[in-house]
């Protein structure tokens, strides 16, 4: 190789590290998982704080993050997306990490470009509050409102701030078999572990295995709901986003609490 | 490199605030949160079997019915009316870009409704009328449209309020200028100036309707509901007072709207009374002590309190009913109550809900023989509602005597299909019969070979069914033979083949061929929690034949792994077959769209390699770029 011409060397060279580049941009987040996330320093506990009274007040700041839904998006047809606030109160203890949450209902969405500008354009009327520590968008989009979708998260990303981190749910096939969230600009998509039909023996299988989930997005995070066995995988370490189908109360909490221990 | 593994997904929704989906068609075969509608049979006093979970406006009619007053015509259609489906946002054109939401003060990331459509729907109508006395193009007109664009904008933030009138506005207009201010003022949140505004132009229930901002947005004031109250009283017949009743003093409000909803002579307020009395009973904080029809609707849907007491004590078929309800095996009233409840007259409203818990207790006591003899007493008779028709046939199942009992109360019509939650069920128009979950079980799990051969061919099974019977007896006898070339190249190009048949509504595509795209592709091996569903009328060696069967079946791998490892051992068996290649490829395709298990990435594996290693040229291998 010494007596190869220099330009051809030099080529070489650059080529190598451009093969191994991409090499190591495939592996790395297979191997270890995705990168420093903007979630990292956010709490490893987050309840959800869904459409009715809640009063969270009972909850320290470092103990828990809230992820609270504020609106409902309501997107139809080719009509302008609807956004509507929520409307019961939510109390908590000043400086409690707060998340907002905005849950988006389809019928039919027409899903091009100018309807995707008008959808992120209502959710910065939500997401625009400085105060927050994340966003999280819930949606469950069928296949043909995927391209909507990720159009939305990357007209969200633009305009967002780049220290908030932008967090979607994901329904549990998203994170294996059905994969289609490599790529979006998310910093996590947190797995729905309840509700889950007669596939849930299997993808409760491969967790408890210590597997993880295939799809890179969905390995540090989980969502469970108090009202089903709260089982994590083994040597758990990730965060865990935790659903009540009733207002939160202390000691729904702290049983709770008590089960993920 | 490594691939990804395929495993089946799909988060089926069920019936949660959180919505999870994907959500697939399911069909209801009974309710448990309100009576099969069309519910006008129900709300005219036909109630068949009442849930416990029944929202509270249907028990409201069954109270009515069961207490020997059902609901009068004038009420039956006050109720439609009180069912509440939301109207569409009306259009706000011209102010459509206008948010109408605006956030409760006090940090509580509450938010509420503060222009609501009637708003916009009245500034419709008052610029027509000035635009129509004095021109679109009039100053008039220009001045109060700057205007009323600026009430608007506070309806989402913000305190604008529009200047006083200009000089040489006509008298009309003007004075309209003052209203826009008293206006702008209350959608600014400022209610007690726009409350002193509107006393000034003689408008003195908006300024009621200010008091009443003023003490409901934010924590609840009650020293200015009570002054709004007041003066309510004083411009009398106002629906308000209800609302300021109810936030005021719920209990004793609630009481007395359970009062109005028991006496027919108030039956013109019918609509109002259940719509305000259901509300406060949603409410946290909600008692419901007071008044005997509340008390009944707390103990038809906690099981709370001493249902069967208050029977002896009234001998009301109310409270039979709510006894019955709660009524556990082996509880000591049970005799008394299920005596009482066998002379439960068949013309009686509450026959089919004291029927189907009498059987309920006496299967729970094995008494199976009379269980039988009163189900299929209620089951001849006509009217019945057709989800009660489902209940009894369900538990008539359960004592099935023999193959014919099985063929006969298998089958249920059901009453609507459903993507994600019961209430948003839509009637079926033309029903078929399907297997409901029990029958479904059965069939799957609990009978031999020779008994869904039988009733695949049945004629008394409607052919839907016999079909699904047909496509479970095909697939078990490949799976058991093994299978031949042909039969596993047909069933991997057949996804909707399968061992089984379904519970409710086939939810995959009509074409078999066509790969459904939530993977319910083939068929999951056995799940460990699905027990074996023995059938006590099947004869020994039924019974015999049949766990030896399900024992295999059992053992068996998921789909995608049996077919991959067959398509692999049949290609070895005859290497000159023309459609080996395609074979493999589609072998690999299940594997990726099926259901998997520990072992079918070895099994894709092994059929990716044998597609490569013997035609890496063909179409197919091209087109198999990975296993799974």
């Amino acid at each position: 190789m010494r007596h190869w011409p220099r330009w051809l060397r030099g080529t070489l060279l650059v080529v190598g590290f451009i093969l191994l580049g991409n090499a190591l941009n495939f592996v790395m987040p297979r191997w270890f998982g995705p990168g420093a996330s903007p979630m990292d320093s956010q709490p490893a506990l987050f309840l959800w704080a869904w459409e009715r009274p809640e009063d969270l007040r009972f909850l320290r700041p470092a103990d828990a993050g809230i992820a609270v839904l504020l609106a409902h998006l309501f997107i139809e047809d080719a009509a302008p997306p609807r956004l509507e606030r929520r409307k019961q109160p939510l109390l908590l203890t000043p400086k409690t990490p707060l998340m907002a949450v905005v849950r988006i209902e389809s019928r039919n969405l027409d899903g091009n470009p100018f309807q995707a500008d008008q959808a992120a354009a209502q959710l910065m009327r939500v997401f625009g509050d400085s105060k927050l520590v994340a966003v999280q968008l819930d949606f469950d989009a069928t296949s043909s409102e995927r391209a909507f979708y990720s159009m939305i998260l990357s007209r969200l990303r633009n305009q967002l701030p780049k220290r908030v981190p932008v967090t979607m749910t994901a329904l549990a096939s998203w994170c294996q078999g059905d994969r289609w969230l490599g790529g979006l600009p998310v910093d996590e998509a947190i797995p729905m572990m309840f509700r889950m039909g007669p596939d849930k023996a299997e993808i409760r299988r491969v967790l408890a295995q210590g597997e993880g989930f295939a799809e890179p997005l969905c390995r540090t995070t989980l969502g469970l709901s108090t009202d089903e066995p709260l089982t994590l995988p083994p040597h758990w370490e990730g965060r865990i986003y935790l659903f009540s189908p009733k207002p939160w109360t202390k000691q729904a909490y702290d049983a709770a609490l008590q089960e993920l221990r | 490199m490594t691939l990804t593994r395929a495993i089946l997904a799909g988060a089926a929704g069920a019936l949660i605030v959180l919505s999870c989906g994907p959500f697939f068609a399911d069909a209801v075969f009974t309710y448990e949160s309100f009576p099969q509608f069309p519910d006008g049979e129900y709300v005219s006093g036909k109630l068949g079997i009442v849930a416990p979970g029944y929202w509270r406006k249907y028990l409201v009619v069954a109270w009515r019915t069961l207490d020997g007053k059902p609901l009068t015509a004038v009420e039956r259609r006050a109720f439609e009316r009180a069912k509440g489906e939301p109207a569409p946002p009306e259009p706000r054109d011209p102010w459509s870009g206008v948010g109408v939401e605006r956030e409760v003060p006090g940090g509580q990331y509450q938010s509420f409704l503060n222009c609501p459509d009637d708003a916009f729907r009245r500034a419709r109508e008052k610029l027509a009328e000035i635009t129509k006395q004095y021109g679109a193009s009039s100053a008039a007109v220009k001045s109060w449209r700057a205007a009323q664009d600026t009430v608007f904008s506070n309806c989402a933030e913000g305190e604008h309020i529009p200047a006083p009138p200009e000089a040489g506005l006509p008298a009309p207009v003007a004075r309209e200028r003052r209203y826009q201010i008293a206006a702008a003022n209350f959608y600014a949140m400022k209610y007690e100036v726009a409350e002193r505004e509107f006393r000034a132009l003689g408008e003195p229930y908006l300024a009621v309707r200010c008091l009443i901002r003023r003490g409901t947005i934010g924590p609840q004031d009650n020293a200015v509901l009570r002054r709004a109250e007041t003066e309510l009283r004083k411009l009398g017949g106002q629906p308000l007072l209800g609302f300021l009743a109810s936030r005021l003093r719920p209990a004793e409000y609630r009481a007395e709207l359970a009062g109005r909803l028991n006496d027919p002579k108030q039956e013109e307020i019918f609509a109002r009374s259940l719509t305000d009395y259901t509300w406060l009973l949603d409410r946290e904080n909600a008692t419901f002590t007071g008044d005997e029809m509340t008390e009944w609707i707390a103990a038809v849907q906690s099981g709370e309190g001493d249902a069967a007491a208050r029977w002896r004590q009234s001998r009301k078929p109310a409270w039979l009913v709510a006894a019955l309800m709660h009524a556990k095996p082996g509880g000591a009233a049970n005799a008394e109550l299920l005596e009482a409840a066998r002379g439960v007259p068949s013309g009686s409203p509450a026959y089919a809900t004291t029927r189907f818990h009498r059987v309920r207790l006496l299967l729970a006591d094995k008494d199976t023989a009379t269980a039988r003899q009163e189900l299929d007493a209620a089951l001849a008779l006509s009217g019945l509602p057709l989800s009660a028709q489902n209940a009894f046939r369900k538990q008539r199942l359960t004592v099935a005597r023999d193959y014919g009992d099985w063929i006969a109360f298998a089958p249920r019509t059901p009453l609507a299909s459903t993507w994600e939650m019961e209430s948003a069920a839509e009637p079926i128009e033309k029903p078929v019969p399907l297997f409901d979950g029990d029958a479904a079980a059965a069939a799957n799990r609990g009978l031999p070979l020779s008994v869904l051969r039988r009733a695949a061919a049945d004629p008394k099974l409607p052919a839907n069914l016999r079909a699904q019977l047909a496509n479970a007896v095909r697939t078990r006898e490949i799976l058991f033979s093994g299978g031949g070339y042909d039969e596993i190249y047909t069933l991997l190009k057949t996804p909707a083949q399968r061992p089984y048949v379904i519970a409710g509504i086939d939810r995959r595509p009509e074409t078999p061929s066509e790969i459904d795209e939530y993977r319910a592709n083939w068929w999951c091996a056995w799940d460990e929690h699905d027990l074996i569903a023995t059938q006590p009328w099947l004869t020994a060696a039924g019974r015999a034949e049949a766990n030896k069967e399900l024992a295999a079946l059992r053992a068996m791998p998921s789909a995608p792994t049996w077919l991959a490892r067959r398509a692999v051992q049949l290609v070895a068996a005859a290497p000159k077959d023309a459609r080996n290649a395609e074979l493999l490829h589609l072998a690999v395709r299940s594997t990726r769209y099926g259901c998997t298990d520990d072992s079918t990435t070895a099994a894709s594996k092994a059929a990716f390699q044998t597609l490569h290693r013997l035609y890496p040229n063909s179409d197919w291998a091209k087109k198999t770029k990975y296993y799974f």
